[in-house]
């Protein structure tokens, strides 16, 4: 995987910067569809400790680059207005329950990760271990393939998913990358 | 030449022996990447980079110069933000940041830049996109368009000509001549 | 003397508790969120960089 991962919690107000070199403000949430693992976009909110939401937002289509110090856009004109990246009904990413086929509630999403490619696309999720689990506490990261299906409501995954799971995102992409060669080996 | 040397330059008119100004900072067109203009203390904010004679070690000298509004956007948020490209946030395109300019180096001929010295980085001027309040964005390749002359290393013989051709062109008013590299230089001035 | 010490005091806490309060507000705004239904998706292969 060529692309760089970065958790979707470490974006949240991140600043967003045109290739002027100009601020537009923070990056306020990260709305995805979970559904078809995609990035739908940001919210942003003013920069600075008492900054609030703004009307601009930065749908998916609008980002020129994702680094560690700024999401950059190519110019203000690239902003969206509030109905291009609509989360009125959006749910909390974190906290969604995570479910085995058989209906065991083994953790919570805690974080999602994404590949900050062209389009960029969720490609695992963080999901902590719950109360009835022995690991309980201990944070994994599952590529999204190794799920059944995701919502709002719930994550289910296979009884196999443990066999995927990775501790570090520097690895992962690795791990992502054999999990799909495995994925197409099984498809021969 | 490097622009910090620059900063505080009285700026002399040689024609009258009188001193018009004293420079603040440079104001960087990103796109033509050059410094196309100084943010002056005067009775303007601006001197246009074309219309200065020469820019020397102790002073920049002008023969009847005019110092006027900003009129190109760079010069209004220059002027406006106050903006100095020293000790600016240095930030690449891929929103990695670099450090901060610890000075720029510049072709005192036509005010190309040179190159950016970034933590004790030199990155080419050709890779300069755009100036602005927050940082200078750099690119990680030389940009595609209205660059092919500048981003690539020039041999010192080619220096000279350019700067010969650049002077030639300046005599003659030949307009859009700071964004032309040698070979278009020398086509411009065929003709 | 003492009316000066008690103003002084009065004002750092007022200060501290609008800090903290501004402080629980930012960090409330923004977080990671996702809608059910995705309408104007159209696929990979589009956007810049």
């Amino acid at each position: 995987m060529n692309d760089v991962l970065v958790k979707a919690t470490d974006l949240v107000g991140r600043p967003v910067v045109t290739l002027d070199g100009m601020q537009v403000g923070e990056v306020k949430d990260v709305v995805l569809g979970l559904g078809e693992a995609t990035l739908i976009g940001f919210t942003l909110r003013n920069p600075g400790f008492l900054g609030g939401p703004m009307k601009e937002t930065v749908p998916w289509r609008s980002i020129h680059a994702v680094g560690p110090d700024a999401v950059m856009i190519p110019s203000v004109d690239a902003t969206g207005d509030p109905e291009a990246v609509d989360d009125s009904d959006a749910h909390a990413a974190t906290e969604i329950p995570v479910v085995t086929d058989d209906g065991a509630e083994v953790g919570r999403v805690t974080d999602v990760v994404l590949a900050t490619g062209c389009p960029p696309e969720v490609v695992g999720f963080e999901i902590e271990a719950g109360e009835k689990m022995p690991s309980s506490g201990s944070r994994v990261l599952l590529p999204i393939e190794a799920m059944r299906a995701a919502s709002s409501e719930a994550v289910v995954v296979p009884p196999t998913a443990t066999d995927f799971v990775h501790d570090d995102l520097s690895g992962f992409g690795a791990a992502v990358d054999r999990f799909r060669a495995s994925l197409e080996g099984d498809e021969r | 030449m490097r622009i910090t040397e620059l900063s505080g330059h009285p700026v002399l008119d040689i024609d009258t022996a009188k001193e018009i100004a004293t420079t603040k900072a440079v104001i960087i067109d990103a796109e033509a990447g050059r410094v196309s203009a100084f943010h002056v203390d005067g009775d303007a904010p601006v001197l246009s980079f074309d219309e200065v004679e020469s820019v020397g070690a102790d002073r920049i000298t002008v023969r009847g110069a005019q110092l006027h509004e900003p009129r190109s956007p760079a010069e209004q948020r220059a002027v406006q933000e106050g903006l100095d490209p020293i000790g600016s946030k240095v930030l690449t395109e891929q929103g990695v940041e670099w450090g901060t300019v610890d000075d720029v180096e510049i072709d005192p001929a036509d005010g190309r830049i040179v190159s950016l010295h970034v933590g004790g980085h030199d990155v080419p001027g050709g890779r300069l996109r755009g100036v602005g309040t927050y940082a200078l964005v750099v690119g990680v390749d030389a940009p595609s368009e209205g660059g092919s002359g500048r981003s690539r290393s020039e041999a010192p013989a080619d220096e000279r000509t350019r700067d010969e051709l650049y002077e030639e062109a300046r005599r003659r008013d030949i307009s859009g001549r700071s964004k032309m590299s040698k070979a278009e230089l020398a086509e411009a001035l065929r003709s | 003397m003492e009316a000066a010490l008690i103003i002084l005091i009065v004002v750092v806490v007022l200060a501290l508790v609008v800090a903290a309060l501004a402080f629980q507000r930012r960090r409330r705004s923004g977080s990671v969120v996702t809608v059910d239904e995705v309408e104007r998706r159209s696929g990979p292969g589009g956007g810049s960089a």
